[in-house]
């Protein structure tokens, strides 16, 4: 629950994981201006038939009356105090591709270790610009889509979204989290806690919460933290990454910076994937920053390769394959983070992983990079299709710099908890379902990212 | 008791951005006095209904301001949204009623003043009639709100877009007979376009207005007294219900307006087929077919078709005098003023100028608007129908 003075205490999650029925919708062109609503108008409002009762809500994405909808949790609006409010938006119930096995014949063996992931979740917004619509404006000469915000899309609805399809997978009730943390560089608050909105959220208050930055990489160090969390305290923990990131308008960064979040429940009890090792690498290194109160990160250009990307991943990795005395070869996936769509692959080659072990997780080539959901994104999208028994080495990078390398184990559970996801983390960042995007120009990507 | 209407005193609705709403108030209710042929000494209390002046202009405490500018020394505001001055008139007949004194009169004023403000914060402030934590906090806007029962009654009925504007037509009509109404502009259908709240298009909605009306109240028998002409206040009635569209019972009936009909009907006796006129709460075309039904001029579901009696549409134009509707073969005239679409809502003066119109109606003091009826009514909405009050008027002589 949400604890402060009535006009602060806004966020209203009564309607979270709800479905329904539009009894009746009307598009608003004319807006009251009590809130400074970061959607535009026109928007819908409806008024929706659910089990027991008529509600009123906002509504994402055209509907008709008779139209069945369920909620996820958008950004309703801002308060004249510049608070951020959170509560249940209304969207059409589709069908979306589910994930599907690859079959692996190759058993590896499970650690003792018991602690692990027990479920994940993903929110990517439907929005995509087209880079070539960057060539038309700034003369840039690429190709390629990044995800940008929807109407009720920020860093925070993307860590509450995925939290909770992270805590339906992994049949976890939201008091049994008692560790919660956001790892971002987007954060919707200077100062305010995006880790205390999702505990809001999941009504869960006997919990440890808080937000992590490592520029690329808190997303990782959000996991690794929840996973010593909980093998010394018990119970589950939540580690989230999500980020709306930024890139100034003609800035290289502007090319790949996308949004989405992906959230990861820890802990003991019928995990899908046990965590068998971690290594991190850390080193002064400053090739991207963002002074406090800029709105854009600077960065040191191609500065950001050898010394820092290229040097930060190989060693992490290769900590971790010693530490666990392994080679590239026992491992059946790799995930590492995405910058850009070179940087994995040919950081990949120089460790000796092939192509087929780097390419089921790249989610860059349809988002963009989305900071610190980037990595997890791509271990989720792996985790949709990884076989029991498969090893998975996650490398995150962060400026700054540093790597978070961790090892893990698929378990038999993953082939049974896997039929209960709605929806594979290909159809969420566009490799599958493309009919479900809405490529938006760039004036409209400019307004919803809040740049102008 | 019986309860005499002796006085009225109405200012011009519209952008009245020469006056402020202090002389908007001594408008109407000097000329009310003066038209009751009495003097400010001579009234005992004063109740007047505003809906947000301490949102529009940052005063609250109304009522001792009233004091300062008319030295009357016993005045109580009423709020009921757009209700607010008809309850305040319900008031002032409970104080009449209740009193040992047959001598008693009370002054009645309803004023909003709402175009100092840009459209942006009007809406939020007429907003805030709604519910806060559900309806305004995701977004809602009073057209947005009357937009989703029009959008389920269009689903729910026969009714087309078409019947909704033709409301307005005919109340544009009308309201070119009333020199004070703020639009004397006839509509056509093509007229209706650009979606306010679909399917509520621009001229589907009342605008926004400034404006005051008063009314001077006594008993029937001072009334007799002074030698007035008086219209009979046979009965008011105010009804409540759940102010959230999803909490109501029924989303389509005005509940609320109900309970004040029906309750006004029993204790006099009459049904709708005794009245002759009614000026109904047509704050957006919608609102007029919900109002015919819940006062029981036609089932629930099926006012829309009052609207048909008339076609062909393109006709409503064509007389130079109100256009009645036909009820079951009987003329019923409806918001011969021009209603709130035309002829103006200044929300919180809104419930006592439709008493007026039905006054002058009574006392034949409409000119070519005048339709000379028997029994006249007036059912005012607060909100989306959380309040409503519906008083039937008789001629006194």
């Amino acid at each position: 629950m949400t604890v402060a003075p009535k006009f602060f205490r806004l966020n209203n999650f009564e309607n979270v994981e709800k479905k329904g029925e539009i009894y009746s919708k009307t598009k608003i062109s004319v807006a009251s201006n009590l809130f400074q609503y970061n959607r535009k108008v026109p928007y819908i409002t409806a008024l929706i038939k659910t089990s027991d009762k008529l509600v009123f809500g906002l509504v994402d994405g055209e509907i008709e009356i008779g139209d069945k909808v369920k909620t996820r949790v958008g950004k309703i609006g801002i308060s004249k105090l510049g608070l951020h409010f959170y509560g249940a938006v209304w969207e059409p119930e589709k069908e979306f591709s589910k994930p599907t096995m690859q079959e692996s014949k190759i058993k590896r063996k499970l650690p003792k270790e018991k602690v692990g992931i027990m479920g994940y979740g993903v929110y990517v917004p439907g929005y995509r610009l087209d880079l070539a619509t960057l060539n038309k404006v700034w003369g840039k000469e690429v190709k390629g889509t990044k995800s940008f915000p929807g109407n009720f899309d920020d860093q925070a609805s993307y860590a509450c979204n995925s939290g909770l399809s992270a805590l339906k997978y992994a049949e976890v009730k939201g008091e049994e989290i008692k560790i919660i943390e956001v790892g971002s560089e987007s954060k919707v608050y200077a100062v305010k806690p995006t880790a205390s909105i999702v505990a809001g959220l999941l009504k869960t208050e006997d919990c440890f919460a808080a937000d992590l930055e490592f520029a690329c990489k808190a997303g990782t160090q959000a996991i690794v933290n929840t996973f010593n969390f909980v093998k010394t305290n018990g119970g589950y923990g939540l580690g989230i990454g999500a980020d709306s990131a930024q890139g100034a308008p003609g800035d290289e960064l502007e090319l790949t910076a996308g949004d989405g979040g992906g959230a990861f429940v820890i802990g003991d009890k019928n995990p899908i994937a046990v965590i068998e090792g971690f290594s991190s690498y850390t080193t002064d290194t400053i090739d991207f920053w963002r002074n406090d109160g800029e709105k854009f990160p600077k960065h040191a250009g191609r500065f950001s390769g050898d010394p820092a990307f290229y040097k930060h991943t190989i060693n992490a990795a290769k900590s971790l394959m010693e530490k666990l005395n392994l080679k590239p070869k026992d491992f059946d996936y790799v995930i590492f983070h995405q910058p850009n769509g070179k940087f994995p692959r040919v950081v990949g080659k120089k460790l000796g992983f092939t192509p087929e072990q780097v390419e089921p997780g790249i989610v860059f080539d349809w988002i963009g990079n989305t900071y610190s959901a980037n990595s997890l994104l791509g271990l989720a999208k792996v985790l949709d299709i990884a076989s029991p028994y498969q090893r998975i080495l996650i490398v995150s990078y962060g400026s700054g710099s540093g790597s978070d390398a961790i090892s893990l184990i698929t378990t038999p559970e993953i082939e049974e908890k896997r039929k209960k996801i709605e929806r594979s983390v290909k159809s969420w960042i566009g490799e599958e379902d493309k009919d479900n995007l809405i490529f938006g120009d760039y004036g409209l990507y400019l307004k919803n990212k809040g740049i102008i | 008791m019986t309860l005499a209407i002796i006085g009225t005193g109405i200012t011009k609705f519209g952008e009245l951005w020469d006056k402020n709403w202090e002389d908007l108030v001594l408008e109407s209710s000097n000329e009310a006095i003066k038209n009751a042929n009495i003097e400010t000494k001579d009234i005992n209390s004063c109740y007047i209904g505003n809906m947000n002046l301490s949102r529009f202009e940052g005063q609250d405490h109304i009522a001792p301001r009233i004091t300062e500018i008319l030295g009357i020394n016993k005045v109580i505001r009423t709020e009921a949204a757009c209700a607010s001055s008809s309850v305040a008139l319900k008031l002032a007949a409970n104080e009449i009623e209740a009193s040992l004194d047959e001598n008693k009169i009370i002054l009645v004023i309803g004023f909003e003043k709402m175009t100092d403000r840009l459209t942006g914060p009007t809406t939020s402030i007429l907003a805030s009639a709604s519910h806060f934590d559900t309806e305004v906090i995701n977004g809602a806007t009073f057209p947005g709100l009357y937009a989703l029962l029009a959008a389920r009654y269009l689903y729910e009925t026969e009714a087309t877009e078409e019947d909704l504007h033709a409301v307005g037509i005919k109340n544009h009509k009308n309201a070119m007979l009333n020199e004070k109404a703020m639009f004397r502009k006839e509509l056509s259908l093509q007229d209706f376009k650009g979606n306010i709240a679909s399917p509520l298009k621009l001229l589907d909605c009342s605008p926004i207005s400034d404006g005051s009306a008063s009314l001077v109240v006594t008993t029937e028998k001072y009334a007799k007294e002074l030698g007035a002409d008086y219209v009979k206040l046979e009965d008011i009635e105010v009804g409540t219900t759940s102010i959230s569209l999803a909490k109501r019972k029924e989303l389509l009936v005005l509940d609320s307006a109900k309970r004040a009909v029906d309750s006004v009907y029993k204790k006099l006796n009459l049904g709708p087929k005794d009245i002759d006129l009614i000026e109904v709460h047509d704050c957006f075309t919608i609102n007029e077919i919900l109002c015919l039904e819940a006062a029981g001029f036609a089932k629930i579901g099926e006012g829309y078709k009052i609207i048909r009696s008339l076609m062909p549409y393109e006709d409503i134009n064509k007389k130079d005098a109100p256009v009645p509707y036909l009820v079951n073969g009987k003329e019923l005239f409806v918001n011969t003023s021009g209603g709130l679409k035309a002829k103006g809502h200044p929300v919180g003066a809104t419930g006592v100028s439709q008493i007026i119109e039905v006054v002058n109606q009574l006392l034949g003091r409409c000119g070519k608007r005048n339709v000379n009826p028997k029994i006249g009514a007036t059912l005012n909405i607060g909100g989306t129908g959380g309040t409503a009050t519906f008083s039937v008027l008789k001629g006194g002589i």
